[in-house]
């Protein structure tokens, strides 16, 4: 039953995705951002779903089975209040600047703001190697869940293909259109299947009163803070979910809307979509408890999956199987186009090849890509398995520090590129310091204090940004009227 | 009340809900409130909270600080600036 129900899923994102084809235009514009057409409700959907991964749904409830509810305050609400505000500040601006001057990539952006190839270069080198990281969350998340939902008859790795091939098919297809209309499919799965699977096993408990009070009496730490998180770690962590301003691929999402009103849903029901999702997460995580009191580690990442096949019927558990898939699969499709756009626009396009390729042959090149990375990819997963909530963490670290430069391209006229490079480079190398020296440390904390490495990165990376743009000559008046000329309309 | 009026009192509001997150007095606290624990249900109503003030300033002060006032969907062919020097050209313009 699990088995094809699992496969119904697939076969239907594919049709989905064959379908969105038959919309596309054959421009590189709309492989890539989907001629910019996007209503509110579906860019609701792409922009949670893009966010979305792996690590909400198992990620969460594995540290929840680990560290109890805390997890939700940390990077739930968080999220909750800060990713909204990047849309409305941020996401905003970059969509208006975006449909102004025709931008398909972050790293154009930033190449003609502060009039610098190299500049754009080095972004492209940093926010494709931040990426990887993310793309194995979605990789090793796909095969963990496939593999514990079929009982081991899809092995991990065969897990992690079948995504690889799934998400190649609609996305080297249909491009941004075909992403766009498979998450959007996916993220509704997500949102109404989560929530179903956490009320029929909370039922099968005895109800929620019941089944928290029996977590309570056996494992009391679970249900508080307490010790397990620091006052000053849930202060810092609200860092973290800043990452989303410099995500290539969230960066793409905000220049795929109609217009700069359609962010207006994103940003009020962003909040609630969050709670949706991860509140049956962290609670699957902490009733896991009372079924499986003892699992080691490494087993605690396919925790929701164990729960629910333990007291789901066999639809649930397939459905569940769907939802689990949606949410590594609609950021990872987001994940692998970005890379993608970036390397055709960034690279292919803009050194040499500009006037030479056909739009056809763009959108090819595109293709090319999307096959490239997702093989690197997957073959990264099959030699590294981490944990998804560690992982992920580190990884919004790194895009966290960024934020600094993309607030100030868009808001401090007086920035300048020596300080944007100059902050780029701490922060890779300050970041690469502490992944090497901290890994191991079983709290994320810098020295045990509590404070998260983010604060200490994205403080560097304010410092440099701004002292090193002091010293030196900022972009000339042509290029800020470009940037800044609007400043003051919006009153 | 004027935009200026509702953005300077809605950024208030955010920072208060910023404050708001870092729930201190309920840290050590398991009482169950509607069935889940105390910490947990707080957070829940923070993000309806979150979602509540955000709902006013899309409202009352849209558009963002920097987003010009007229959308830019007419924008492209009437600007008066060079085309951008990273690729992205306009196949539709």
């Amino acid at each position: 039953m699990t088995v094809g129900i699992i496969c119904a899923y697939f076969i239907a994102v594919l049709v989905i995705g064959g379908f969105s084809h038959r919309l596309f235009q054959r421009t590189s514009e709309d492989y890539f951002v989907a001629s910019r057409s996007l209503g509110p409700a579906l860019l609701l959907l792409n922009l949670f779903g893009a966010n979305m991964t792996a690590f909400a749904v198992l990620g969460a409830s594995g540290e929840a089975y680990t560290s109890g509810i805390g997890v939700f305050a940390l990077m739930g609400s968080s999220s909750a209040l800060v990713i909204p505000l990047v849309f409305y500040f941020v996401g905003t601006r970059v969509w208006e600047l975006g449909k102004r001057r025709g931008y398909l990539s972050p790293v154009q952006f930033f190449r003609e703001r502060y009039e610098s190839d190299g500049l754009g270069l080095l972004l492209f080198v940093v926010l494709n190697a931040l990426l990887v990281p993310y793309l194995l969350i979605g990789l090793a998340g796909g095969g963990i869940a496939l593999a514990q939902l079929t009982g081991g008859a899809v092995p991990k790795w065969a897990g992690s293909l079948i995504i690889v091939a799934v998400v190649l098919a609609y996305v080297a297809y249909g491009g941004m259109r075909g992403a766009i209309w498979v998450n959007g499919f996916q993220a509704l799965l997500l949102l109404l299947l989560g929530g179903v699977a956490c009320w029929v096993i909370v039922h099968q408990l005895g109800g929620l009163e019941s089944a928290m009070s029996r977590v309570g009496a056996t494992h009391p730490e679970l249900l508080v803070r307490g010790t397990k998180i620091r006052p000053l770690q849930l202060l810092t962590y609200t860092f973290i979910p800043l990452s989303v301003g410099m995500f290539p691929h969230i960066f793409l999402q905000w220049l795929t809307a109609r217009s700069a009103r359609a962010f207006r849903l994103p940003v009020v029901i962003y909040p609630l979509c969050i709670a949706i999702v991860w509140v049956p997460s962290v609670v699957l995580g902490v009733l896991a408890r009372l079924d499986f009191p003892h699992l080691p580690p490494g087993a605690a990442n396919s925790v929701v999956v164990r729960i629910v096949e333990h007291h789901a019927p066999g639809v649930l558990v397939g459905l569940l199987a769907a939802a689990l898939l949606s949410a590594i699969m609609n950021s990872f499709d987001h994940q692998v186009l970005a890379v993608s756009t970036m390397f055709t626009q960034d690279i292919v396009v803009h050194y040499g090849f500009r006037d030479r390729m056909s739009e056809r042959a763009r959108v090819w090149v595109g293709r090319g890509f999307v096959v490239g990375i997702l093989l690197a990819a997957y073959l990264l997963s099959l030699i590294f398995d981490p944990s998804l909530f560690k992982l992920g963490v580190w990884c919004f670290t790194g895009f966290a520090a960024l934020f600094p430069l993309v607030v100030a391209a868009l808001f401090w006229p007086r920035s300048t590129k020596q300080g944007i490079a100059t902050a780029t480079l701490c922060v890779s190398a300050l970041w690469s310091w502490l992944v090497v020296s901290q890994w191991r440390s079983p709290d994320y904390t810098l020295g045990g204090t509590g404070i998260l490495p983010v604060a200490l990165v994205l403080a560097v990376s304010v410092v440099a940004l701004v002292v090193v743009s002091l010293l030196t000559r900022p972009p000339g008046a042509a290029t800020l009227a470009i940037f800044f000329s609007h400043d003051g309309e919006a009153e | 009340m004027t935009r200026r009026r509702w953005a300077t009192l809605l950024y208030a509001a955010l920072a208060a809900l910023y404050l708001l997150h870092n729930d201190l007095w309920l840290w050590n606290d398991s009482r169950l409130w509607l069935g889940l624990p105390a910490g947990l249900i707080y957070h829940i109503g923070f993000c309806i909270a979150a979602s509540a003030v955000l709902g006013l300033m899309v409202v009352y002060a849209w558009p963002p600080g920097g987003l010009p006032a007229a959308p830019a969907e007419a924008g492209r062919a009437t600007l008066p600036v060079p085309p951008p020097r990273g690729g992205g050209e306009r196949e539709h313009g």
